[in-house]
């Protein structure tokens, strides 16, 4: 009992703690019992997401309003499930049963109370007369009968899958205190053919798998996209002609430039938080070390000069700190240093080996690769290299990246193969910072190398 | 022996500080109806449980008759148990200058219980409940059973006073419970991976009504912070406290005759627990 | 002919889907499928000539092939430990058949492709394929290969040899690979 063990260890008495008791004990010898509680649950929240009332006669491009309206619920429940914090209160009977609300101002809190729903959706759709949906919706707390939030959205019918996912940011806002990150998106390789040959091609998609576009068309050998911070630019690493060097695609312009002119091969390209440089590893004559370039001057900076593999560098989210994974030390292991280069700390100490550090957009923790006896890991660390927990485990998990708001990671796996060899495929995977909820991201073909972008702006 | 030392020492700081401070009502009623409870330390759960076996066992007790003025009663003091030190305040300041490092233990005993009166609640004296008592001595016996059986043998049932730690423990059992009603009803929601965890402990002031029911909204304590830029997580903290009284009213199952204990309650939601887990 | 068509169709596709994008600034995603290039190279639709018919005629055997330098040096392969990219005695001696090889053959270029088992992080790998594509460089270049005529490149994990779990398939994917340009 969580109020016995406190006591204890009050008995055990300090001094201070013990004339703080007394004395509070005389002001407050008649004050009210204080219940101290420490233990919850952690259960998704039963919310309940209605269809956003439209009318069947307004058509527009697509559909009738109320299909939208529909549509964009369902995106909204898809979303909020799949982030684990949330359960969806089934609505339609209820709805149809006349017991949900009054009207959309007034809802009935008591009946939804009775069916579980402690938060609530509701809203409306109409078409303008240029054509433009509006959207309203409103959070509705159920226990504590009042309006949480509300927001009124115009576009496009073509749109309607942003707005969802926007209607989705706030409720998952103001619900939990932290930023959504659905209205996001995922630049990966996608993967197809035989395992010796595999034909890999950047593609890029919303975080929720849909609006699937391929950016390459296989010719070439691509690998390890990352975003720019205005998920404008990716950075990646291209075989293109033979010579596998990091190159910038901006996904406004199509176009695709070739990244600096170094003498071998560069690799494992990460932006700086501010998207100015680009931080990458180049192997020249058998070592590799890391290297940063100003985009702007393109100038190149080298910031580790070691005979050992030093390479997946990523920025802290200040800036202040470059992580990293060497063999410095006789085996794959991660490494924290200053930005320019100076104060170089081990912070991985666990067996087996340890790479892919990527820091955490909030800057609290540090995700990674870690490899132990024949199984592969994603877990976290704190900066400093503790309180390390692994959150994945499977015969290949690899390639972590976070979620905008810090508390996702999406990571992609390869399954073994059979004794024929066939098999092998890999996927994107998400698991949040629980450990729990672990869950697949449906891609048209095999996947891997995620990159998650920073929210949309 | 350095416990002893380390005890002692507090103590001194302690009457040191009293009599700065002041602490003018000590002295104002001569010490009552001493009434020595065992005060090992019981698990809440235990008092919990032996509540719930009462109720079947122990109805035939009467009322005992609420006189005020006692005449004052000696009582052989069991050797207390070396913990108990630490859980009675208040030394009474007469003895004062008799304190001294040997006897700091049982001097501590003995005027925690002088004071023991000062805090009968004002309204209605409160029932000392001896089978209680025993029976949660009889938790004790195993290990202790010389003492147990002493104190079952003082005639306990006919004291009027309400002990300090009498009111502790139902205090202490009266949070336990609904502690146990918000877990078990799975009321209370914790925000999940908030960070800065440490500073999202949120004060919750309900009151209620003697049939358990919530009077009014339950009160976040520091509600302003609610609303400060940059405090959401506060506020989901908060929020999620919220809906956590609410979901688990009515509180009927709390004592009806402790009612004055459980009216006014404050309940701390500390999800530091959960989340650095 | 209708290849053409389609290839043009193609073309003003792209050219609306850009169009499109420059206008837009909400959701639509703004990106045509095109491969990296210093500068944008101007792609022409290929039409195939119809083909002559390929007359064989007996020639001189040429020897400066791959098949030649496979079977003269135990299929231009050598092997490492896992994580290692030293050269055991064995991987010595081949390294040695290939030297000859490549001393009889001076005209012959060559890529030394240096490549991982999948147990490893994507761009560990890289570097340690990288290692190990120099390794066999720096020891072709000792037994007196002139080194303008090797190149290296690492494939990290992206190309094993053999797919299949266990350390039996592992270590088959550990390898270095003298290719003929």
């Amino acid at each position: 009992m969580e109020l016995h063990v406190r006591l204890s260890k009050f008995i055990r008495l300090s001094v201070a703690a013990m004339l703080a008791a007394m004395l509070s004990f005389v002001a407050t010898a008649n004050a009210r019992i204080v219940v101290d509680i420490n233990r919850g649950h952690a259960d998704p929240l039963p919310i309940a997401i209605t269809n956003l009332a439209g009318k069947e006669s307004d058509i527009v491009s697509g559909g009738s309003v109320s299909e939208y309206g529909k549509r964009i619920a369902q995106v909204v429940k898809a979303d909020l499930t799949r982030s684990g914090l949330f359960r969806m209160v089934d609505t339609a009977a209820f709805i149809k049963s006349g017991n949900g609300q009054v009207s959309l101002l007034n809802p009935a809190f008591n009946n939804w109370k009775a069916i579980g729903a402690q938060a609530l959706m509701n809203g409306s759709i109409s078409v303008e007369e240029d054509g433009r949906l509006k959207v309203e919706f409103r959070l509705w707390d159920i226990l504590g009968a009042h309006q949480m939030t509300g927001l009124r959205y115009f576009t496009s019918p073509k749109n309607w899958r942003r707005i969802a996912h926007l209607i989705a940011d706030a409720i998952y806002k103001r619900l939990t205190g932290e930023s959504g990150y659905f209205d996001t998106r995922i630049v990966y390789i996608s993967e197809s053919g035989p395992a010796t040959h595999k034909i890999k091609r950047l593609a890029i998609m919303d975080q929720d798998g849909y609006n699937h576009v391929f950016l390459t068309n296989g010719k070439n050998l691509v690998l390890t996209p990352r975003f720019s911070p205005t998920a404008q630019e990716i950075t990646y690493l291209s075989y293109f002609n033979d010579n596998p060097r990091v190159y910038l695609y901006n996904i406004d312009s199509g176009k695709q430039e070739i990244l600096g002119d170094f003498p071998g091969m560069t690799f494992a390209p990460r932006f700086s938080p501010d998207g100015n440089k680009v931080i990458m590893s180049q192997a020249y004559k058998g070592n590799s070390d890391i290297y940063v370039m100003e985009l702007s001057t393109r100038k190149i900076t080298r910031l580790t000069k070691n005979t050992a593999i030093d390479t997946s560098p990523s920025y802290s989210p200040d800036s202040r700190y470059i992580t990293f994974n060497s063999d410095r030390g006789g085996s794959q292991q991660i490494y924290v240093m200053e930005a320019n280069g100076k104060n170089i700390k081990r912070i991985s100490f666990g067996k087996g080996r340890y790479g892919t550090p990527v820091w955490s957009p909030r800057g609290d923790l540090i995700a990674f690769t870690r490899q132990y006896k024949g199984k592969f890991y994603i877990g976290v660390m704190r900066p400093d290299g503790s309180g390390e927990r692994l959150l994945s485990e499977s015969y290949l998990d690899e390639g972590p990246t976070w979620s905008p708001n810090g508390r996702v990671i999406m990571f992609f796996r390869q399954q073994p193969y059979d004794r024929k060899g066939h098999g092998g495929e890999t996927q994107l995977w998400t698991v949040d910072l629980t450990g729990y909820n672990e869950r697949q991201i449906i891609t048209p073909l095999e996947a891997s190398d995620p990159a998650w972008s920073p929210l949309i702006r | 022996m350095r416990d002893a030392l380390i005890i002692s020492v507090i103590f001194h700081i302690v009457v040191i500080m009293s009599s700065v401070v002041g602490l003018p009502m000590l002295n104002r009623d001569r010490p009552t109806g001493i009434t020595v409870i065992p005060v090992e330390m019981v698990k809440i759960s235990d008092v919990t449980k032996l509540k719930a076996q009462q109720k079947k066992t122990d109805l035939k007790k009467k009322k005992p008759s609420s006189r005020k003025k006692k005449p004052e009663r000696k009582v052989e003091m069991p050797p207390p148990p070396p913990k108990l030190v630490s859980d009675m305040p208040l030394p009474d300041m007469k003895s004062k200058p008799a304190l001294k490092k040997k006897s700091a233990k049982k001097q501590a005993v003995r005027t925690a219980a002088n004071r023991a009166p000062r805090i009968t609640p004002k309204s209605k004296p409160r029932r000392f409940n001896a089978g209680k008592l025993a029976a949660l001595l009889d938790k004790r016996e195993q290990s202790e059973p010389d003492i147990a059986e002493k104190l079952k043998d003082r005639d306990f049932g006919n004291e009027k006073v309400i002990s300090t730690v009498d009111i502790r423990q139902q205090s202490l059992a009266i949070a336990d419970a609904v502690n146990k009603h918000i877990y078990d009803n799975n009321c209370w929601n914790v925000p999940a991976g908030a960070k800065g965890a440490e500073g999202l402990q949120v004060t919750i002031h309900i009151r209620l009504s003697p049939d358990g029911k919530l009077i009014g909204a339950p009160k976040v304590t520091d509600s302003r912070r609610m609303d400060m830029p940059g405090q959401e997580f506060f506020r989901t903290a908060a929020e999620s406290a919220q809906r956590a009284v609410l979901k688990c009213a009515p509180y009927d199952f709390l004592p009806k005759d402790q009612y004055d204990l459980w009216r006014d309650m404050e309940i701390v939601f500390d999800p530091e627990y959960m989340l650095k887990g | 002919m209708l290849e053409k068509i389609i290839g043009v169709k193609y073309w003003v596709l792209i050219g609306t889907a850009l169009l499109l994008s420059a206008c837009a600034n909400t959701g639509a995603v703004k990106n045509t499928p095109t491969e990296p290039v210093a500068a944008q190279p101007k792609q022409e639709p290929v039409v195939a000539e119809p083909a002559e018919p390929v007359v064989a005629e007996p020639m001189m055997e040429d020897t400066g092939t791959q098949a030649s330098l496979d079977a003269a040096a135990s299929d231009s392969l050598v092997h490492f430990a896992y994580d290692r990219y030293d050269l055991s005695a064995d991987a010595r001696a081949k390294l040695k058949e290939q030297a000859d090889w490549l001393q009889a053959h001076s005209d012959v270029r060559v890529t030394v492709e240096g490549h991982c088992d999948e147990r490893g992080t994507r761009e560990y790998n890289l570097a340690l394929g990288d290692r190990r594509a120099n390794s066999v460089k720096n020891y072709l270049v000792a037994l007196g290969v002139d080194p303008a005529r090797i190149r290296t490149i690492s494939y990290g994990k992206e190309r094993p040899l053999v797919t299949g779990t266990g350390e039996a398939v592992w270590a088959q994917n550990r390898r270095g690979y003298t290719r003929v340009n």
